[in-house]
Order: structure tokens, then C-alpha cells, then sequence
């Protein structure tokens, strides 16, 4: 087997280049990626209501063609009510009761899920129900098999892109990647002042706030465009190849602002 | 290394060209995808000169190819993650399946990744007793038919919706159907099995962030996610080019993917991964590889004429556009790249003697150029490859032109060179051309050797008054003129 040493110093024979990388290297790097972004940065949080709205606005069409439904809501309570319907509206793909995987995170936790979802009896899983040690394989896999089951994910999101209706997820602790994957209806909640224009934006956020050597885009950064499609069989659009068949935005929209 | 068939390229061309399905889908797809594609750069905020921008970033990375490997091994190693570095495609398969039997892999499943398919990987893990199931659906209808892929995005485009409904009837034991609703359905009932089963998710890379040290995976259907989120072991694969610096230089690469690829905005699913599993997640992989793939690019690296083909990221707009696969498709291209960056890549990967079909079977017409998202000048190459093959040379195993037709050029090059020699030739020519005229004044049939000029074409005949003739005649009736 060859040594990252041995194909790297034979990439940089095949380039022409004797030695001494160093003076290219500051040309192509920067010492903090977060330095170039500053002004960017700045932008998207002096941001002021209209902008959001604005921002809120495009994302809604944006979201139509993609089949991703986009909802504002004034409060975390009207939200939870309206997936509570939502619930009671769908019914499981492969069958078998109804159950609900949810995050562990501080907006979906404000929903009080297993609260609301209680009288239609559909039970609420996320990390933060499941007994045993925090790194216990049992633990894990026992989550997984709930979140296989549920047929609706509830997530948050860490940004919301308007210009193409992406929401962007780091995958920390009580944010699992599974949920926005395996239940064929997918959910996510976000505040307006989450949502952001485009990828520009999101670069600069990210790489501003974050460290090395991730610069914070963690080690898993999802970004989801409406619900999963395939167009493999004559070129017709089928929505729900592998992944959710459908995904619901809920924008908690306070009412100062619209 | 997987099947090559690059010498076979006519007769595969010929038996595309006949075949009445092909040419309807190849059709639908060059119409719809080709044209949306041209529409949504002209839709860019930038214009369609942000493709140029592009192509810069992306030398730029080229041209510092070895640092930013470098920064983007560290960096994974530090996220948690593994590098491998492979010289051929046989190091690349062996240290998959080394990586495979550590971790006690029994069944994989794979997303699209055209990089396995040149080094031939699927083959070789079913022969170290390992299940792989594609998980694209393209994919996996081709895989379940026992093809290979003939387009770099939409690799089932050859088959139609009744040959799907037949393949699934007998391969899934499903009732008949010609839906496509119905059989993506079916497909995701069975390919769920798979993912929540297998140990091991392959998937390729659409690019690398050598700053943040991740790869990202782009796909539609969600099989990506899957495959790199449910089973223990995540191996993932890379040509060595594909690495961009910065962060932000994936904005502008992912928008123009993204149109050059579907004529979408962005593509539904983006994954940057940087490594495995971290304390306190629920799920993810325990464990994370990076196989970063050499198999011949170091070469064409060096190779300054042919180092832009690196600037490629695999969109497959060029093949929506190029008159050439729009008739003859994939598979007759022989290798795992078709159309223009086919015909360029293939030739520089595996011989231009040996490929040399694929770039003299291109029109020149330079639409690849325009359709492309990185404005890779792939026209030039083209000629460059030719130029290569009638010039012969040691380094890339051509032999040179065939000697009768270079004995041929240098005698036309010499009676090009003399105005007597030259208009003698026209003056016997126009004369020899007589009996082979037809009545509607075209030349269907030339004799032998020149006979492959008519074969599929008419021509016109010689012009008896040859241009410079009646230029002399004008100027002296100028030259008269008394004013």
C-alpha cells in the first residue's frame, strides 16, 4: 500500500513544483475561514423583520415546486397543534401503529409533543426517552428500531436557505441524522429569524462560528431540499425514492412580525 | 479494473443507432434535461459567466492539487476519519475488501458512484463473497438486469418503463406493472430491507472540502443518506481531482452541478461528511474511510495540454448536449464515462490507441463546451487527442497514423503548396468526377480508396471555374474599368 507521503510528493512531481509548498499554501488557505466572511455574517444578523418576511416569502415559492410544504405559525403551541392534525391526518406507510421519533432539542422540546400527541395515543421517541448509558450500543439500537418504525420525523433545523428551500442540520447530540431520513413523513419546525438566503450565507455562518478542524459544519452537515425524488424510470418525477415522501416546514412566525 | 470495450465502439455505435427504444429515450432525455440546462444558466443571478468563474476555481485546486490533499487527509484524520491513498484500481478494491473483512462485512449497499465503476469494484467484492446492492434506483434496475450504466446521472435512460415492469415481475416476483409511481414504490420496499440490513454503505463523492475535511455525497432519491447514515462502516471514494479548497467555493460548484446534472436549483440531498460517528450521536457510522484514487490521473496531471479534463466534476451536462451520444448512448463509449468527457477521459485512462474511436467519433461541435459548468474546453481536447494519435509517441502507447495516410498528407501538403500542381489536380479531378455525377448534379458513389466519403452522404461535385479563376477574370474586368 502507498503512503500519503509517497502519492502526494508524486501529485506534486506530476505538477512541476520542487519542494516548498509553503508560499502556495498561503495563497490558497486563509488562517481563520471565518475571517473572510465578517461582513456577511453581519448582514444576516442585523437583518429586520421586513427582511425576513421577505426571506420567509421566497421561501414558500421556492418550496412549491419542490413539493415542500412551508407553513408559518405564530407560536410553538399553534405549531404543535397543527402537527398534532397532521398525525391524525396520515397514516403509517408500512403499517402497524401509529409513533412519532422527535429531537432532543430546545424548539421541538417547547412543542410538548408527547403532551399534545397523548389523547390520539401515538407515542413521542427521541434520544432523550430512551434509558441507558449515553454510549451503550443497546441504547442506540433501540433507538433506531423506534425511529424505523415511526412514520413521521420531527426535526428543527439549524438554517433554512430561502433561495432553495434547504433546510441545513449539523448532527450533534440529540440531533440524529435518522429522523429527517427513515419516517416517510418528515417534519421540521424553525424560527423566521433561522432562515437565511442562500449558500453564500451559509458558508460564511458556518465557517464564522465555527472551530477547526470542522469549522463547523460538524461531522455530518445535511442539507435537505424537499422531500427525496427519483426520475430514473423515463425521466418521470416520482416523489419518495428512499427517503420522506413528504416534508413539512412549520416558520414560528411571531405576530410583531407579521 | 472493470470491463473495457472502448475498441468496440463502432459496432456498439451501429447496433445503437438501429435500435428504436434507445434513440426514443435518448431523445426525450437530450430534449428535456439538455435544454433545461442551457435555460438555468441564463437564469443564474450571475449570468452564464459564472461558469468561467468556475473553471478557474476549479484549476486553481488542480494546479494545487497536492496541498489540498494534503490539508483534506489531516483534516478527516482529525474529525476522526481514515485516508487511504491508492495508486491503481487494484489497490483501491483490495483495500476496500481489507476494510471489509476487519469490520466483518457481509452485505453493502452502494450509492451511484461512477468511480467504482472504473475500477471495477462491484465484481470484486461479489467474488470476496460480499453482497453489494446498488441503491440509485437507476442503478439498481440496471444492476438487477445485469447491465452496466449507459448514462452518468440517469443510468437506467436506455430501459423503458415495460422492460422495468418485466424486470420487476420476474427479478422482485411483483405483479406486472408499467407505473412508474408503482415500481420506484416497489423498489423502495425492497431496497429499505437492504439499508436497514447491510454493515457496510459505499458511496463515491461529488467533491471534497480540503479546509473543513469533508466529502460531499449529492443525490435526489435520499439513497446516499441511507447508505452513509444506517450501516456501521461508511467507505467512501474518491478520484484524486475532485478536492475544492474553501468551503464557499462549493456554492458556486453545487448551483452549477445542480443545473448542469437536472436543471435543478440545488439537488435534494447534500451530505458534507467529515468522519464517524461523534460522543453522544444516536446514529451515523462507527466508522469512516476515504479511499482517494490515482489509476492514471497523476499522468494525465502532468500532462499540461490534458490537466484541464481534472476540472471535470461529473455532471453528465455535456452528454445532454452532444450530437454523438445523442445517437449512439453510453454503452458503446466501452468504459464507465461516456460522451465528450468520455472521450476525452477514457482515451487519457486507458490508452489513445487503444480508445481512439471515442475521440475520432466526436463532431467538433462544441456544444459540450457551452453545456459545460466548469466551461471545460473539451473540443480542443478532442483535437489534442487526435493531433496526439497522428503524432505517435511512446508516452501514451500510440502508434501513430496509418503510414499510406500520412505518405497521402505530405504528398497533398506539397501540391497544396504549388499553384500549378494545385490547379492541375483541381483541373483533372473536376474531369475524373464527370462519370460519377448524377443526373441531380451530386456525387453518390466515389470509387475506391475515396469510397468512405459517399458511403452515408452525397456529395457536391468540383466547381469547373475554380475560385481563383474567376477572381483573376473579376479583376481584370476591374482592372479595365476606366474610372
Amino acid at each position: 500500500m502507498t503512503t500519503q507521503h509517497d502519492f502526494i510528493g508524486r501529485v506534486t512531481a506530476a505538477l512541476g513544483y520542487a519542494g516548498a509548498p509553503e508560499r502556495r499554501r498561503a495563497t490558497v488557505f486563509t488562517a481563520h475561514p471565518g475571517s473572510r466572511h465578517g461582513e456577511i455574517v453581519k448582514r444576516t444578523r442585523t437583518r429586520n423583520d421586513a427582511d425576513r418576511l421577505m426571506l420567509l416569502n421566497e421561501l414558500i415559492a421556492q418550496g412549491k415546486p419542490l413539493n415542500l410544504k412551508v407553513i408559518s405559525k405564530k407560536d410553538p403551541s399553534d405549531t404543535a397543534a397543527a402537527i398534532a392534525a397532521l398525525v391524525e391526518e396520515k397514516s403509517p406507510e408500512w403499517g402497524g401503529p401509529k409513533s412519532v421519533a422527535a429531537w432532543r432539542h430546545p424548539l421541538i422540546d417547547s412543542l410538548d409533543l408527547p403532551e399534545i400527541l397523548c389523547p390520539q395515543k401515538v407515542p413521542v421517541y427521541s434520544p432523550r426517552q430512551i434509558n441507558g448509558e449515553p454510549e451503550s450500543t443497546n441504547k442506540r439500537s433501540s433507538f433506531r428500531r423506534r425511529v424505523e418504525t415511526a412514520f413521521i420525523g420531527i426535526t428543527s433545523a439549524d438554517y433554512c436557505l430561502a433561495e432553495t428551500a434547504t433546510l441545513v442540520m449539523k448532527t450533534v447530540p440529540g440531533s440524529d441524522r435518522s429522523v429527517s431520513l427513515l419516517p416517510s413523513i418528515h417534519v421540521a419546525v424553525i424560527e423566521l429569524n433561522q432562515i437565511i438566503r442562500n449558500l453564500p450565507e451559509l458558508s460564511a455562518c458556518l465557517n464564522y462560528e465555527g472551530k477547526p478542524p470542522d469549522w463547523g459544519l460538524t461531522n455530518c452537515l445535511t442539507l435537505i431540499s424537499g422531500p427525496s425524488k427519483t426520475a430514473d424510470i423515463e425521466l418521470t418525477m416520482v416523489h419518495g425514492a428512499h427517503g420522506p415522501r413528504e416534508v413539512y416546514l412549520y416558520v414560528i412566525t411571531p405576530t410583531a412580525a407579521a | 479494473m472493470s470491463k473495457i470495450t472502448t475498441e468496440h465502439y463502432k459496432l456498439e455505435a451501429r447496433k445503437a443507432i438501429k435500435d428504436r427504444v434507445l434513440q426514443s429515450a435518448l431523445a426525450s432525455v437530450q430534449d428535456r434535461l439538455g435544454k433545461g440546462t442551457a435555460k438555468a444558466y441564463c437564469e443564474l443571478p450571475e449570468g452564464p459567466g459564472l461558469r468561467r468563474t468556475a473553471h478557474d476555481m476549479r484549476m486553481q485546486a488542480v494546479e494545487n492539487l497536492d496541498i489540498l490533499l494534503e490539508t483534506l487527509a489531516d483534516n478527516i484524520g482529525k474529525n476522526g476519519g481514515r485516508v487511504i491513498f491508492a495508486d491503481d484500481a487494484q489497490a483501491a478494491v483490495t483495500a476496500c475488501i481489507d476494510i471489509a473483512r476487519k469490520h466483518d462485512v457481509k452485505q453493502v449497499v452502494k450509492g451511484k458512484s461512477m468511480v467504482t465503476e472504473e475500477i471495477g469494484l462491484n465484481p470484486a467484492l461479489q467474488a470476496a463473497g460480499i453482497e453489494v446492492t446498488e441503491t440509485d434506483l437507476g442503478e439498481y434496475i440496471i444492476q438487477l438486469a445485469g447491465e452496466s450504466p449507459s448514462h452518468i446521472i440517469a443510468p437506467a435512460i436506455h430501459k423503458t418503463r415495460e422492460q422495468v415492469g418485466r424486470l420487476f415481475a420476474e427479478k422482485l416476483g411483483i405483479p406486472y406493472t408499467d407505473d412508474p409511481p408503482t415500481l420506484t414504490r416497489t423498489a423502495r420496499k425492497a431496497l429499505r430491507q437492504k439499508f436497514l440490513t447491510a454493515d457496510m454503505g459505499i458511496s463515491g463523492c461529488n467533491l471534497a472540502c480540503a479546509e473543513t475535511g469533508h466529502i460531499t455525497t449529492v443525490s435526489n432519491e435520499g439513497n446516499i443518506r441511507m447508505a452513509t447514515t444506517l450501516p456501521r462502516v461508511h467507505v467512501a471514494f474518491m478520484g484524486m481531482e475532485r478536492v475544492t479548497a474553501r468551503l464557499e467555493d462549493h456554492d458556486i460548484l453545487f448551483r452549477l452541478l445542480s443545473r448542469g446534472a437536472a436543471a435543478q436549483h440545488l439537488a435534494g440531498y447534500i451530505s458534507y461528511i467529515g468522519g464517524p460517528r461523534q460522543t453522544g450521536q444516536m446514529d451515523g457510522p462507527e466508522a469512516f474511510y476515504l479511499i482517494i484514487i490515482d489509476n492514471g490521473r497523476s499522468k494525465i496531471l502532468a500532462d499540461t495540454e490534458f490537466r484541464e479534463i481534472l476540472c471535470c466534476i461529473r455532471c453528465a451536462a455535456c452528454l445532454n448536449v452532444c450530437p454523438v451520444y445523442g445517437k449512439i448512448g453510453g454503452h458503446a463509449y466501452g468504459f464507465a464515462y461516456s460522451g465528450p468527457v468520455g472521450a476525452v477521459v477514457t482515451p487519457l485512462l486507458v490508452g489513445i490507441e487503444r480508445a481512439k474511436d471515442l475521440f475520432l467519433g466526436e463532431t467538433l461541435c462544441g456544444a459540450c463546451k457551452d453545456a459545460c459548468p466548469v466551461d471545460i474546453d473539451l473540443p480542443r481536447m478532442l483535437l489534442a487527442l487526435r493531433a496526439r494519435l497522428a503524432r505517435g509517441g511512446a508516452d501514451r502507447t500510440t502508434r501513430g497514423g496509418i503510414t499510406a495516410e500520412k505518405v497521402f498528407y505530405r504528398a497533398w501538403s506539397a501540391a497544396i503548396c504549388n499553384r500549378q500542381v494545385y490547379a492541375g489536380l483541381m483541373r483533372t479531378a473536376s474531369m475524373a468526377q464527370r462519370p460519377n455525377t448524377g443526373a441531380d448534379g451530386m456525387i453518390h458513389h466515389l470509387p475506391f480508396p475515396f469510397d468512405g466519403w459517399t458511403r452515408s452522404r452525397d456529395l457536391k461535385p468540383l466547381t469547373s471555374t475554380s475560385f481563383m479563376e474567376r477572381w483573376n477574370k473579376s479583376r481584370l474586368v476591374n482592372d479595365d474599368d476606366p474610372t
